[in-house]
């Protein structure tokens, strides 16, 4: 098993709102470590990014469903997929979030802090993003 | 907002086994204080009725599905005293389980304190009656 992070935040958003906005995958470079200017939808369904922390990927996602469920998977075209993770859940008015976030073989320590941190700011800024638009 | 806490465990046992195990609620007696479960379906379709150290608890279920979602609202009586949010994702060969705690109005901060402590010793005996059959 690999060593994991779980990243919890809230957002002041309404649940409603928050899952749809999330769950379409054209808002994804609005708030990850993605250039959005390369964001684009491929013909099997996945989406091509280039990203900030290692060059060109392939980012797939999951269906919408009823749990609030924003699992997804970045990798490189021809390797196993490795899903991250991800749910919103209502909490009165607003929303709550999770992130797991797995280490990767062959990376050390230091490198699994710092993108826990890395992360963290993404999720922070999306926070802010979806309730600075509350207001 | 109300205040939400989330405990993480780590399961050396495959998630679809992990999420067998927690769908059934008759199990739920098997590690955590509630005893004897039966159907309530009067309560609500996954409606379950157990006999709890202060009286009858009355548990409502996420119905099973794929995404291996298990939420549940607790009642004692007329209130409800603990609603949560549960996960199993494939870690490897094995499960990470995330329990996000969500504390009620009528919950005062010890003691939602107290049931989270209680919370990760039941997910303690979670994690070892999984990992020993």
């Amino acid at each position: 098993m690999r060593r994991s992070h779980t990243i919890s935040i809230q957002i002041d958003y309404p649940y409603a709102l928050a899952y749809p906005y999330l769950a379409d995958p054209r808002n994804y470079a609005d708030w990850a470590a993605v250039d959005p200017d390369q964001f684009h939808l491929l013909e099997n369904g996945d989406w091509s990014a280039e990203t900030r922390f290692g060059g060109p990927r392939h980012v797939r996602f999951t269906p919408r469903n009823a749990f609030g469920i924003l699992d997804h998977a970045v990798f490189e075209p021809g390797e196993p997929l490795l899903w991250t993770p991800m749910r919103v859940m209502p909490n009165e008015d607003g929303t709550e979030l999770l992130f797991t976030f797995y280490q990767r073989p062959g990376s050390s320590e230091e490198q699994f802090q710092s993108a826990v941190e890395w992360i963290t700011t993404d999720f922070l800024t999306l926070k802010s993003l979806l309730e600075a638009r509350r207001r | 907002m109300l205040k939400a806490r989330t405990l993480t465990i780590d399961i050396g046992r495959p998630p679809e086994d992990v999420y067998n195990f927690l769908v059934d609620p008759a199990n739920l007696a098997r590690w955590t204080l509630v005893k004897n479960g039966r159907p309530q379906p009067a309560a609500g379709l996954n409606s379950w009725a157990f006999d709890g150290p202060r009286g009858t608890v009355l548990v409502h279920f996420t119905p099973a599905n794929p995404l291996f979602v298990l939420d549940y609202r607790m009642q004692v009586g007329p209130h409800t005293t603990h609603v949560a949010h549960v996960r199993v994702v494939r870690n490897g060969s094995g499960t990470t389980l995330t329990h996000t705690s969500v504390q009620q109005p009528l919950i005062s901060d010890a003691m939602f304190e107290s049931e989270e402590e209680w919370m990760y010793s039941d997910l303690q005996v979670l994690k070892t009656l999984m990992e020993g059959r």
